[in-house]
């Protein structure tokens, strides 16, 4: 199913929290959206599971208008950050739950009546097999573990087989190493599943392992939208380029009369595309590379992260420069090293 | 040392709490003689006969109080339970003060309450103005006990059954009822209890033909014999026990609400 968000705004007392948001999230593929706290992106995904309405502007499944239709009328199924399981009953009752209810489904492509009784229990039992829960179908949730937990409110999401999938936060209450072992196993799981998914998340290496289509909120506005790669390359504002990942931003100025003509950084002799005057390089810590040619730098720190070097440098004219060199190659603190950047074409962020 | 203060303290506290109550038992189980006095003739000579005289002077008053428990219960639940529901999930301006006011009428001598009644409701029937004077003690209970259950329940239970296909009633019938049934079964034995055995009220809006087992009670003890009075205490005692066994069994309940079954 495509989604379609048109202009929506939404206000929590007289706080605007969304506005003038659009968006669109691709059949079948994975929209991650991912922004710091406050951004309004649960609010975002309540909007679209219909848990709220917003002010103004539109929602649409598949073309059609859904904007008032309250959520049990919408096909959406919902993973809530804590799970919201219901604790008087089973794990089976739990997954069983939305296959019960006298749902009458928004979407034109609702055949799915209540299932008879046997393929009620055929598709509990094929939701706990998907998630690996058939031996803990009989116990309670709280007599779960949280990563159990999860599945279980992913498995009770997605067996009444929802057009929209929608998670919020999923992982978020699991510690750090759960969480990495999840993460994994979630992004296959989702592709599997083939529905519509929208993920909430303020992880970025979450959203870069599990997005198709990446959205960057902040301050309720859409920052940028488009393949996660892409946005992490070439982000379209300085701070879409530090919210994906570590970057060193080089101001960089073009003088007048210059356009054109390569220009000198701290960091050599840049290429600017034509037409920009004032903006800054795009240089992530793993395009920084010791070059004999280049610019003469001084280690501040140098710390072995295991998967590479994680060194602080400073250039000649003060500023800071975070690389990632490979492991193994630690340098003195006060040392001299020559840097230049991998590839010698960073990205150019224009200001405004 | 502290342990053995704790068990004196706690048999010191048993003794006090049903000593009245042995004795009573004593005295309702014994023959009039033994205390001396003859007041019911002959008729009544061993315990039966006692408990049989007391049920056929007091019936009319026993039924009474059924009648108003029956009346009480159902309706200090349906007024109490959506209300407590209401202040904690559906907070509207003014609430909090609503929720405090509500368990004013606790504090409230009955003797106030009893004139307040007849003063403002002059048209209403005595039985209904009884019923009105316990739902004032009762109700408070249930707003109180009811809306510390719906504070426990996890608020994204309901947008969860939501998102499950599940209208109102479905959420009420299948997730919040359930969860809240320890705390329901409560407090409807806690407003049992305070009912049955409500006296103030159910004193001064007594009349000869409509009189509550406890105002039967009051006049047992001022001018029947002591066994007669003892027996009728303990036909009195007779529900309100195992309603108390009860609410212990289900208050620790909810404790244990969610933990392993």
């Amino acid at each position: 199913m495509k989604v379609h968000v048109e202009e929506v705004a939404f206000t929590y007392g007289k706080e605007p929290v969304l506005s003038g948001v659009s968006l669109e999230l691709p059949g079948g593929g994975i929209t991650v959206l991912i922004g710091p706290s406050g951004s309004g992106k649960s609010t975002l995904l309540q909007l679209l599971a219909g848990l709220l309405h917003p002010a103004a502007g539109r929602i649409l499944f598949d073309g059609e208008e859904v904007t008032g239709v309250p959520t049990e009328r919408r096909d959406v199924g919902v993973v809530f950050q804590s799970y919201a399981l219901f604790p008087h009953l089973t794990v089976r009752e739990n997954i069983a739950f939305g296959l019960k209810t006298g749902r009458q489904r928004f979407s034109a492509r609702s055949s799915r009546r209540r299932p008879s009784r046997h393929s009620l229990e055929a598709r509990v039992w094929d939701a706990a097999a998907l998630l690996g829960l058939e031996r803990l179908l009989d116990r309670k949730p709280s007599q779960l573990s949280g990563g159990e937990q999860q599945r279980v409110a992913l498995a009770r999401a997605v067996a009444p087989r929802p057009a929209l999938l929608l998670l919020d936060e999923p992982l978020s209450a699991l510690d750090a190493r759960l969480r990495r072992t999840v993460r994994a196993e979630l992004a296959s799981l989702l592709r599997q599943l083939g529905t519509t998914v929208f993920y909430v998340t303020h992880d970025q290496e979450e959203a870069m392992l599990l997005a198709d289509h990446l959205v960057v909120l902040h301050e309720g506005r859409v920052m940028q939208a488009g393949s996660p790669l892409d946005l992490y390359r070439r982000p379209a504002s300085p701070f879409v380029a530090s919210f994906l990942g570590e970057a060193n931003l080089v101001a960089v100025e073009v003088e007048e009369g210059g356009e054109g003509k390569p220009v000198r950084t701290p960091l050599g002799k840049v290429a600017l595309p034509g037409g920009s005057a004032r903006g800054w390089l795009l240089v992530r810590p793993e395009d920084v590379t010791e070059d004999p040619l280049g610019a003469v730098a001084t280690v501040v720190d140098s710390r072995g992260l295991g998967p590479h070097e994680r060194v602080v440098l400073a250039l000649e004219n003060g500023a800071e420069l975070l690389a990632h060199f490979p492991p193994d190659s630690a340098l003195a603190p006060g040392s001299k090293v020559r840097v230049g950047i991998r590839g010698r074409r960073p990205h150019f962020l224009a200001e405004g | 040392m502290s342990r053995r203060l704790g068990i004196a303290a706690v048999a010191l506290l048993a003794l006090a709490l049903t000593a009245p109550i042995a004795i009573t038992a004593a005295g309702a189980f014994s023959r009039s003689e033994w205390y001396g006095q003859r007041s019911e003739g002959a008729a009544v000579q061993d315990a039966p006969a006692l408990f049989s005289y007391v049920t056929a002077t007091w019936g009319r008053a026993l039924s009474r109080s059924l009648q108003v428990v029956a009346a009480v219960v159902p309706l200090a639940l349906l007024i109490g339970a959506p209300a407590a529901w209401a202040f904690r999930r559906r907070p509207f301006p003014g609430s909090r003060l609503l929720e405090s006011a509500a368990l004013t009428p606790l504090a409230v001598p009955g003797v106030a309450l009893a004139f307040a009644l007849i003063q403002s409701a002059a048209g209403v029937s005595r039985f209904w103005l009884l019923v009105g004077g316990h739902l004032a003690y009762t109700v408070p209970l249930v707003v109180k006990t009811v809306g510390n259950a719906v504070e426990t329940l996890d608020p994204r239970l309901e947008p969860a059954a939501r998102s499950l296909g599940a209208g109102p009633w479905e959420i009420a019938r299948r997730v919040t009822l359930p969860l809240l049934a320890p705390a329901l079964t409560l407090s409807a034995l806690l407003v049992f209890a305070v009912s049955w055995g409500e006296f103030n009220v159910s004193f001064l809006l007594a009349t000869p033909l409509l009189q509550t087992f406890p105002a039967g009670l009051y006049l047992a003890y001022t001018t029947s014999s002591f066994p007669v009075a003892a027996a009728a205490t303990i036909v009195f005692l007779a529900p309100v026990v195992p309603a108390l066994v009860a609410i212990q069994a289900f208050g620790g309940e909810e404790f244990h609400r969610g933990l392993p079954a």
